[in-house]
């Protein structure tokens, strides 16, 4: 940001309709965000960063961004300067080509990669848990090193598998199932676990991020 | 084997917007205010909070979407939200008050379907199920509406199809241990975690810090809630507003005087503690 800019980080956050934004719009609050929920494909996204939160259906989400249009302004939103998107757990997923969750559905395509279901003899599904993350790049990583001592909060069933192990920028490990937790791909971010839901350390991580703005 | 991690879960049951505590779930007595013990625990590095609205089913009505939004407002950990739960729109009124997970018990026996029914709305992730045991000679029954009526149905049984029906947690009450203080019910608690591949999280009877070690080193869960061995042990922790109108008030202010010498004790700090030094993977 330019030393005039001290404002409020702008915010946009996604109301895919399907569960609880209450969290993610409190702690965004909570850290200094101005918030604005975006329900529908308005003129401009004049945002500093678009967050898309979720839990639920891949398919489900899928079909209202395309159908409110949505899909659309994220796209362009994704190729303008100075913008930063973060998807958080399924918001991270839906980054992706596609996924298998119930049928194949298309995604936004803006990492190269799959979802999969977590699938394991013995492994607990859904990984509903605090988990640890190990960093898995040095170069162009918005997670900073101490993480690793650190404990953040997953709910899930499904999983991102990016083709590009570069996009990568943290792996975890429920019961010996090893998973991407986290990615980057220049503007586009994206964490597994719930920073809004994750203490004092999730929200440490919701703030860091704007600086990549 | 990988060593699990372990969520600690307060659970904190209210009734008329109060925090109360019973024995068999039945005999209920005030503490104080839910969202000012929440908000304690979150403190007090607590992985959830669970609250249960104690006689929702039984009066049919639902008043504890208030104190979801007012206690998730500034909780950063997940919320699990439970009584009197009966529709998919009671269940997206408590996501959209701030709950992450809601916790069903009766309204999965009176319906069959309802629990394929929200999964399917709303994710695994976001469906709880309470099994409330209760152990007759040796024989385990299933209850609802809080323990207050007996259902003829194998705990083992019903979990399994709860797992079928994409469930995506297991709260497993022992109504039979609940409150006595004299350790949790290992023996199904066993049985239950063994036979599914969801998170189990039980709960009933934590009476120590080693009764809480037991369950977790002799069983497969994912998580421990208690509700009594935390809230007696933090009244003193916690500021009680004097105008708050308690039947008992004369009651908490006769414990909080008694503990008061332990005013640096955090319960939940020490349990944990405690938890890790004998191996536990836990979150401090």
């Amino acid at each position: 940001m330019s030393e005039f800019d001290k404002k409020k980080i702008n915010v946009g956050i996604v109301d895919l309709q399907l569960n609880n934004i209450f969290s993610i719009v409190q702690a965004s609050k909570s850290v200094g965000f101005k918030t604005t929920i975006i329900k529908k494909k308005t003129k401009k996204y004049n945002f500093d960063m678009i967050i898309i939160p979720g839990v639920g259906a891949f398919p489900k989400a899928m079909n209202y961004l395309t159908k409110t249009g949505i899909k659309e302004r994220l796209l362009e939103f994704s190729t303008k300067k100075k913008s930063l998107i973060f998807g958080i757990c399924l918001g991270m997923q839906l980054l992706l080509d596609s996924s298998n969750e119930f049928q194949y559905t298309e995604g936004l395509g803006l990492i190269k990669g799959n979802v999969k279901k977590i699938k394991k003899k013995n492994v607990i599904v859904p990984h509903t848990n605090w988990n640890n993350i190990h960093l898995t790049k040095k170069k162009d990583n918005f997670l900073r090193k101490d993480i690793s001592n650190k404990k953040l909060y997953f709910t899930h069933s499904y999983y991102c598998d990016p083709s590009d192990q570069i996009d990568v920028c943290s792996k975890s490990n429920h019961q010996g199932f090893e998973f991407c937790s986290s990615i980057k791909k220049k503007n586009i971010f994206g964490t597994q676990f719930h920073p809004e839901k994750s203490g004092l350390t999730g929200l440490k991580i919701l703030k860091d991020i704007t600086k990549f703005i | 084997m990988n060593k699990k991690f372990i969520r600690v879960i307060p659970r904190l049951d209210i009734k008329n917007g109060m925090l109360i505590k019973g024995i068999n779930l039945e005999g209920l007595r005030v503490l104080g205010n839910p969202y000012e013990f929440a908000n304690y625990y979150y403190k007090n590095v607590a992985d959830e909070i669970c609250y249960v609205d104690n006689v929702a089913t039984l009066y049919g009505t639902n008043n504890l979407s208030k104190f979801v939004s007012r206690t998730a407002k500034n909780l950063f950990i997940p919320l699990s939200v439970g009584g009197g739960i009966r529709s998919l729109k009671d269940i997206e009124r408590m996501l959209l008050n701030g709950a992450d997970k809601v916790i069903i018990n009766s309204a999965a026996i009176n319906d069959k379907k309802f629990i394929y029914e929200a999964a399917k709305t709303f994710g695994s992730s976001t469906i709880t199920v309470t099994i409330e045991s209760v152990k007759i000679k040796n024989n385990y029954f299933i209850s609802k509406s809080n323990g207050r009526d007996l259902v003829e149905k194998d705990p083992v049984k019903w979990a399994e199809f709860l797992e079928d029906n994409g469930a995506g947690e297991i709260f497993l009450t022992s109504v039979t241990n609940e409150g006595l203080k004299l350790g949790y019910d290992i023996n199904i608690t066993k049985k239950i975690s063994k036979c599914v591949n969801i998170p189990v999280i039980a709960h009933g009877g934590a009476g120590s810090f080693d009764d809480v070690f037991k369950v977790i080193s002799q069983t497969n869960i994912s998580g421990v809630s208690m509700a009594g061995l935390l809230h007696y042990n933090s009244i003193h922790n916690i500021e009680i507003n004097e105008k708050f109108k308690i039947g008992n008030y004369e009651f908490i202010k006769a414990v909080k005087k008694i503990k008061y010498k332990k005013k640096k004790i955090h319960i939940l700090k020490s349990l944990k503690k405690y938890l890790k030094l004998k191996g536990v993977n836990v979150r401090i």
